[in-house]
C-alpha cells in the first residue's frame, strides 16, 4: 500500500516474527500488516504532533529584565540565571528580549558570532573587557520587536522559527502579555518524548 | 506491463501456526461437523429434512481454523448464511434456466450483498450455490431453506465453536458478535 520508510524502521521480518509469536491464524499477509502498522502509525505521530503545543512545552517561571536594568546587570543576572538571554517586560507586556547576541556588537564582534569568538577574543587581549556600556539599559541593548508565539502553536512550527532565525528561545505571548518560554532545549526533551510515544 | 508485474506477487507468506493450535482446529471442526452430522441423520433425515450441506464445511475451516478473521464472526456466519440463502432461493425461483447463469449470479449477487451488510463470510457463497443447484429436495423447500439447513447449521456450528473456542487455552471467540 506505501513504501513510506518510517521513523522506527518495523520490517516485514518484523511483522513475521510477530505473527509467529501471536496464538492462532491471522487471516491478514505479513505485507498487509505492516502498512496498516505504518498507517496507524503516522496516524498517532500525526495526532502527537498536532496535539503538542507550545503551551504544553514552555517554562511557564520565566526570568525577566526590566527596561531600565543597567547592560551590567543584565550580563549578571543572566549568569546568575543560566540562560543565555530573557526578554524585557513592562507592565507586563513584552517589549524586546536580550540575548547574548546582543552584547556582542558592544564588545567589538559581529552579531552572529559563537561564545566561542568571544572567548578568542579576551584570552588574545583582542578585544576591550569593558566593553562599550557605560549608561546603556536593558532596553538600549534588546532586540525590538522581538519575534514570539502563542501557546497554541505547534512545537513544529516554533521549532523551525528558532532553527531559520538562528535563536535559541522564543518568548510565548497571549493578547500582548508574555505567558511563558519556550526554547531549544525544551524542544529536544519534547523530540525525546515523542521517541517513546512511537 | 503493469498487468503482468500485478501477478508477481514479491510478498512474503506469513508463518505456519503452531502444532497445538493444529490439534485445536482438528478436534473443534470433528466436533462441529460430527454434531451437525449426527443432527442430520438421526433427526433431519428421519424427517426428510436437509441439516448437512457443503458450505458448513467450509464454516467450519473459518470457525475452527481462523477464530480470529473477521470472516468466521457470528455476524459473518449467520449473516452471511442466511442473506446468501435468500438470495440463492430468489435467483432459483426468478431464473430457473440456465443453471450456468442463474447458479454464477446468486453467488455474484450473494457477495454483493454479504459485503454491503458486512457480512462477508466465504462458505455464503457456497449457500447461495447450492440453493440454485441442490436438486430437487433442496429446491422443495423454497425459502424455508433460509431457515433450514442455512440457519440452523450456521446456528450449530456456532453453539460448538463458542463452547470449543473456549475450552480451548490461548483461544476466545467470538472477536465480537455483531
Amino acid at each position: 500500500m506505501t513504501d513510506k520508510p518510517t521513523p522506527i524502521g518495523v520490517s516485514v521480518d518484523d511483522i513475521l516474527a510477530a505473527m509467529g509469536q501471536a496464538d492462532g491464524y491471522l487471516d491478514i499477509t505479513p505485507d498487509d500488516a505492516l502498512a496498516l502498522y505504518r498507517l496507524a502509525l503516522a496516524h498517532a505521530v500525526e495526532r502527537v504532533r498536532l496535539r503538542l503545543t507550545v503551551g504544553r512545552l514552555m517554562t511557564r517561571e520565566v526570568h525577566t529584565l526590566a527596561p531600565e536594568t543597567p547592560a551590567v546587570e543584565v550580563a549578571r543576572m543572566l549568569a546568575q540565571a543560566g540562560v543565555s538571554g530573557a526578554p524585557v517586560v513592562e507592565g507586563g507586556q513584552l517589549v524586546g528580549v536580550v540575548s547574548i547576541k546582543d552584547f556582542l556588537p558592544r564588545l567589538g564582534l559581529p552579531r552572529q558570532s559563537t561564545p566561542m569568538a568571544l572567548v578568542a577574543g579576551l584570552v588574545s587581549g583582542e578585544l576591550c573587557a569593558a566593553g562599550d556600556f557605560p549608561g546603556v539599559s536593558a532596553r538600549e541593548l534588546m532586540t525590538s520587536p522581538a519575534l514570539t508565539v502563542g501557546p497554541d502553536t505547534p512545537v513544529g512550527e516554533a521549532a523551525a522559527l528558532m532553527d531559520g532565525r538562528g535563536i535559541n528561545r522564543l518568548p510565548v505571548v497571549e493578547v500582548g502579555r508574555l505567558v511563558g518560554i519556550i526554547t531549544r532545549g525544551d524542544v529536544v526533551r519534547a523530540s525525546q518524548s515523542l521517541k517513546i510515544a512511537e | 506491463m503493469e498487468f503482468f508485474a500485478k501477478m508477481r506477487g514479491a510478498g512474503k507468506s506469513p508463518p505456519r501456526v503452531r502444532k497445538t493450535e493444529i490439534v485445536s482446529s482438528f478436534l473443534g471442526s470433528l466436533a462441529g461437523m460430527a454434531l451437525l452430522g449426527w443432527l442430520h441423520a438421526n433427526v433431519a433425515d428421519p424427517a426428510d429434512q436437509v441439516l448437512l450441506i457443503g458450505s458448513f464445511a467450509a464454516s467450519a475451516v473459518l470457525l475452527f481454523a481462523a477464530p480470529k478473521s473477521p470472516l468466521a464472526q457470528p455476524r459473518n456466519l449467520l449473516g452471511g448464511h442466511a442473506l446468501s440463502a435468500v438470495i440463492g432461493v430468489s435467483v432459483r425461483l426468478a431464473l430457473p434456466e440456465p443453471l450456468w447463469l442463474s447458479a454464477a449470479l446468486a453467488v455474484a449477487t450473494a457477495i454483493a450483498v454479504m459485503h454491503m451488510t458486512k457480512t462477508l463470510h466465504p462458505p455464503g457463497g457456497a449457500t447461495a450455490f447450492i440453493a440454485v443447484t441442490g436438486g430437487p429436495k433442496l429446491t422443495a423447500l423454497g425459502y424455508l431453506y433460509v431457515v433450514s439447513p442455512a440457519l440452523a447449521g450456521a446456528l450449530i456450528l456456532l453453539c460448538v465453536a463458542l463452547a470449543t473456542n473456549a475450552l480451548t487455552p490461548g483461544r476466545r471467540y467470538p472477536e465480537y458478535w455483531w
